[in-house]
């Protein structure tokens, strides 16, 4: 992708949403959860996290489907919980009075945590109150203006969500506000994304090479 | 400029319903008018004073250096970069899969520092294979008409003018074969720029680039010609420059936009309808809308004179199209006459008597002598996607089933036991990570297949929904059936965006992809569309318009 930046690559955030796209749907995401994974990636680099790498280590590891329990998040099947498909399931219910987010809510251990966070900071918007994750002795509120634990590995174990303070209005509203910035990863991440996104594609053959985009009259006149 | 909300409500009659409207034969008829993106940059850099300077030209005797336009705002400058080079004859391909160009370009935000040609300079002629940066807004590329540019180089060096007859016959000395902006390669995201009044329109980055390119180009013949004449060669006349646009040449990459961006297809038919709508409302015609309708009619028969096709398809459409204007040109000789809502009943007859390339140009023509009642629906083009991306899960599925019901009909109908229009599937090539279109019952990488035939993406929601509880909220129903959540999105966008949706099965034997990129093309101002295949075409952008240094001396836009 790069030829004259020097490490780490620096990437506008649409290149880092449709990479995350792809590769999350080369991963064999579905294509609706692939946007949102694309989603959380725009949203963590915008915050200056690394999202493309979060992203590349959950996609390569073996995930659990969230199952909705009162009061908790459980995972089903294998591994650590997906924090994609936790992070829609709790977005999507956040205007069910009586969903998951009306309460405080246990989180099994989730893989790459950070991953979630773009989705309660949006949930948060629409509640239109902080959701606080409270992991170990500290905990993060979102939205805010420094919404990113100080080390990402700090969101390990298991999880407590509760509800927090009252939104002022610069952050309420039904989309949380993405702030703008650049993507940036190692160029090893970005070969192992790129690997995935290429599963997407369908290589050539002379056929297709004939007719694919349809030029076959001359077209250097 | 009239502001959308202060325009008192259309009654429902003048619209026309998104079942008309959003077909492909019809979408793949529409022509340029008022709200184009390209018309809308002119009217802004004419209204408030831009300036235009060629700030840099080194360029040696073959034809290969630098050089730098400006355009400078009230607030923000732009400059294209463009890099010149040599191209052997060869090596010149259309195609997107091509490295090489005979001209390569980069618009800038502000004024570039030497530091940044240079950058730019390692990066720029390589188009894909480089990297530009956030102070990059577009990235782009041109071929030569290798017929019409020999000949105008030739002539000017002669001393004398090429003949206008050949000018008109091709209509540009270059072709852009891409124009990328909007974060691509490492550009400025689109969110960076979205909140500047200029660049608020959608693609205005991407029409000023073409339009710097246009004076590029007829400088780059000029200076070709001098090196080659001497103190023989003349400049290109304005009168022949007028008549030349810059090419685009494109292939199946564009047409998934369409589909890709609902929101922002919405928005865009959304406010061409608002403005048939407004005009047919209008109780009378004035003699000064009169006046502009004759020659807002006058130059579209130009156009159509001028516009040359091979495609069989295209072929009948022009011959449909130009019999269809001297029809209006006849109509309207006796109109508007004592009729009341005279443009409403101009509407009726052109829908009873005309083709479907005739009525959409019937539609331009009938907003040209009314910029007051349609200009300010600029404002109205843009979408910001991100806001209705979230998914309401509270929503009990009883009424996602209504919405599908509703709005859906259309895809619902479709048979797709029917192997013809199960015939294609859309896929990106490993090759050349470009959009594709396969023949599923041949070809293998259907399981690769990209999510665009949103009928059947519907049908099989519709399948899935039907062995639900009314009362389950969407959330519960998509944690178990992920695979229906692209499609869920869309349709929950439905009942507030009538239009974002192509009512057509886009995996058909019978598809014709041109109509997707006609649709796009006339949106950004496009003209002289001609396929040269059905999945491969040009057209012309700026065409017979001023520029920038016309607009200076007070030229209409």
């Amino acid at each position: 992708m790069s030829t004259a930046y020097a490490e780490p690559l620096s990437f506008s955030l649409t290149e880092a949403d449709a990479l995350a796209q792809k590769a999350a749907r080369g991963a064999g995401l579905g294509w609706g959860m692939a946007e949102e994974a694309g989603f959380a990636v725009r949203w963590l680099c915008g915050y200056g996290a690394d999202g493309l790498g979060a992203l590349l280590a959950c996609l390569a590891a073996q995930r659990s489907m969230p199952h909705l329990v009162p009061g908790q998040v459980i995972g089903q099947g294998q591994g650590l919980l997906c924090p994609l498909h936790t992070g829609s399931v709790l977005l999507d219910s956040v205007e069910i009075s009586d969903g998951p987010l009306a309460g405080p809510l246990q989180l099994a251990p989730l893989c790459q945590p950070l991953l979630m966070l773009p989705f309660l900071a949006q949930a948060a918007s629409v509640l239109g109150q902080q959701l606080v994750v409270a992991y170990k002795a500290a905990t993060v509120a979102l939205p805010g203006p420094a919404p990113l634990p100080v080390a990402p590995s700090a969101l390990c174990g298991a999880l407590r969500l509760g509800l927090g303070t009252p939104l002022g209005p610069e952050w309420r509203g039904p989309t949380a506000r993405v702030p703008q910035g650049r993507a940036a990863c190692d160029a090893a991440t970005l070969a192992a994304l790129e690997l995935l996104a290429l599963k997407t594609t369908v290589p050539a053959t002379e056929a297709s090479r004939r007719s694919g985009a349809g030029a076959g009259t001359n077209d250097n006149d | 400029m009239t502001q959308p909300h202060s325009q008192p409500a259309t009654p429902r009659s003048y619209y026309r319903s998104p079942a008309q409207v959003m077909r492909l034969a019809r979408m793949g008829s529409a022509h340029p008018m008022r709200l184009s993106f390209l018309r809308i940059l002119l009217r802004r850099m004419r209204q408030d004073n831009w300036r235009f300077e060629r700030h840099l030209w080194q360029v040696d005797a073959r034809g290969v250096g630098r050089a730098v336009y400006c355009a400078h705002g009230p607030k923000r400058s732009y400059s294209l970069v463009a890099f010149a080079h040599d191209l052997p004859d060869h090596m010149r391909s259309d195609r997107v899969i091509a490295t090489a160009w005979d001209a390569t370009f980069a618009l800038f935000d502000g004024v570039p520092s030497r530091q940044d040609l240079d950058r730019l300079q390692q990066n720029v002629p390589l188009q894909e294979a480089g990297r530009i940066g956030p102070r990059e807004l577009t990235l782009s590329r041109a071929n030569r008409s290798v017929r019409l540019f020999t000949h105008v180089v030739g002539a000017l060096a002669a001393g004398r003018q090429p003949d206008a007859t050949e000018l008109q016959e091709v209509g540009y000395l270059m072709r852009t074969t891409a124009v990328y902006g909007a974060g691509k390669f490492g550009a400025a995201d689109r969110a960076d720029i979205a909140q500047r009044p200029e660049m608020a329109a959608p693609f205005q980055a991407e029409m000023l680039t073409v339009w710097l390119i246009r004076w590029f180009t007829v400088d780059i013949v000029n200076h070709l010609a001098t090196q080659q004449g001497g103190a023989q060669a003349v400049a290109l006349v304005p009168e022949l420059c007028r008549q030349l646009g810059v090419g685009n040449s494109t292939g199946l990459g564009m047409a998934p936009f369409l589909v890709r961006h609902p929101v922002l297809l919405n928005n865009w038919i959304f406010a061409r309808e608002e403005a048939l709508a407004r005009v047919r409302a209008l109780p009378m015609a004035t003699p000064q809308q009169l006046v502009g309708l004759r020659a807002a009619l006058a130059d579209a028969e130009e156009n159509a004179s001028s516009w040359r096709s091979s495609h069989p398809v295209q072929v009948e459409k022009l011959a449909s199209l130009r019999a269809d204007l001297a029809c209006i040109r006849d109509y309207i000789q006796t109109w508007p006459g004592t009729a009341p809502q005279p443009w409403n009943a101009l509407w009726h007859w052109g829908e009873a008597t005309l083709s479907l390339e005739g009525q959409e140009a019937l539609l331009a023509l009938m907003l040209e002598p009314h910029g007051d009642f349609v200009d300010g629906l600029a404002e109205c083009l843009s979408a910001d996607e991100q806001a209705s991306f979230r998914i309401n899960g509270a929503l009990p599925l009883g009424q996602l089933r209504q919405i599908v019901a509703q709005h859906y009909a259309w895809a619902l109908r479709t048979d797709f036991n029917d192997p013809a229009q199960m015939a294609r599937f859309w896929y990106v090539s490993e090759e050349k990570l470009e959009p594709r279109l396969g023949d599923r019952h041949a070809e293998p990488g259907a399981d690769q297949e990209q999510p665009l035939a949103i009928a059947h993406l519907v049908q099989a929601l519709w399948a899935d929904l039907q062995a639900q509880p009314e009362t389950l909220p969407l959330a519960r129903f998509l944690l178990a059936h992920p695979q229906h959540r692209l499609v869920v999105r869309r349709v929950l966008r439905a009942p507030s965006h009538p239009f974002a949706e192509v009512q057509d099965n886009l995996i058909a034997d019978t598809m014709l992809p041109i109509d997707l990129m006609r649709c796009k093309l006339a949106f950004f101002g496009a003209s002289h569309f001609d396929p040269r295949s059905d999945k491969w075409v040009r057209i012309s952008l700026f065409r017979g318009m001023p520029y920038p240094t016309d607009l200076a001396q007070g030229a209409p836009a």
